[in-house]
């Protein structure tokens, strides 16, 4: 008896978050190695992420639904306004940057291909077909591993970022971590 | 603040994977509002474009 397909949309959806958590711990690489605080600008792409996160698991949840797509598409639009905005403060010549660059361009510029990237890729993703035979599912484990990990690394920024800015605001050129400043 | 989004986005997904949609969807609602009144509050610094 041959085996079952794997459902093409939850394969998919399930590669974007793991792509997402990846991201995430890039810039967590990056905050902590290269000592490089993140600005409120940076923070609030992140918290794009986390949004576009949360639509992605909504697909692997409870299977691939418009709402779930309409989310993704809106946090991935929020994502490149900041990051659009980021871009736009350092565009000009002597307005400097902010942050050291990794590959040639600075994280907010490749913050802001990764939504034009989250927008392309979930137009692809409204246009498959719903299975009209029976899939497979993804093993349990890797849907758990992959719903937990990325709640886990959304909640550790909560912590690091009030470790980071406290209950209020973060400057806009972070220097050192509020919580350890005094 | 903003350590409240990540807070308020964790919770959302928390509730949706465990099975409470309609929840985690009204907790992300809050926290795309917050996010956008965040955002708004933030665009202080003027840009330096000439054309």
């Amino acid at each position: 008896m041959p085996r079952r397909p794997f459902d093409i949309a939850e394969l998919l959806n399930a590669a974007g978050l793991a792509g997402l958590i990846a991201v995430l711990v890039v810039a967590y690489a990056d905050q902590f190695s290269g000592h490089d605080l993140p600005c409120p600008l940076c923070l609030l792409q992140r918290v794009a992420i986390a949004g576009v996160a949360f639509g992605l698991l909504l697909n692997l949840r409870y299977g691939p639904q418009p709402s779930a797509y309409g989310i993704m598409l809106l946090s991935a639009l929020f994502g490149m306004a900041v990051a659009g905005r980021q871009v736009l403060l350092h565009v000009a010549p002597g307005t400097g940057s902010y942050g050291a660059p990794l590959l040639g361009l600075h994280l907010y510029a490749w913050s802001f291909l990764l939504f034009a990237a989250v927008i392309l890729g979930t137009a692809v993703l409204l246009l498959i077909p719903k299975p009209t035979s029976p899939v497979r599912a993804l093993p349990r484990q890797v849907q758990h591993g992959l719903a937990w990990a990325a709640i886990g690394l959304i909640a550790l920024n909560a912590v690091t970022t009030f470790l980071q800015c406290g209950p209020l605001e973060c400057p806009d050129n972070p220097v050192h971590y509020w919580a350890f400043a005094r | 603040m903003t350590s409240f989004l990540f807070l308020l986005l964790a919770i959302a997904m928390g509730l949706a994977w465990r099975g409470d949609r309609r929840a985690g969807i009204a907790v992300f609602a809050v926290a795309a509002l917050l996010s956008v009144a965040w955002f708004n509050h933030h665009l202080t610094d003027p840009l330096k474009l000439d054309f």
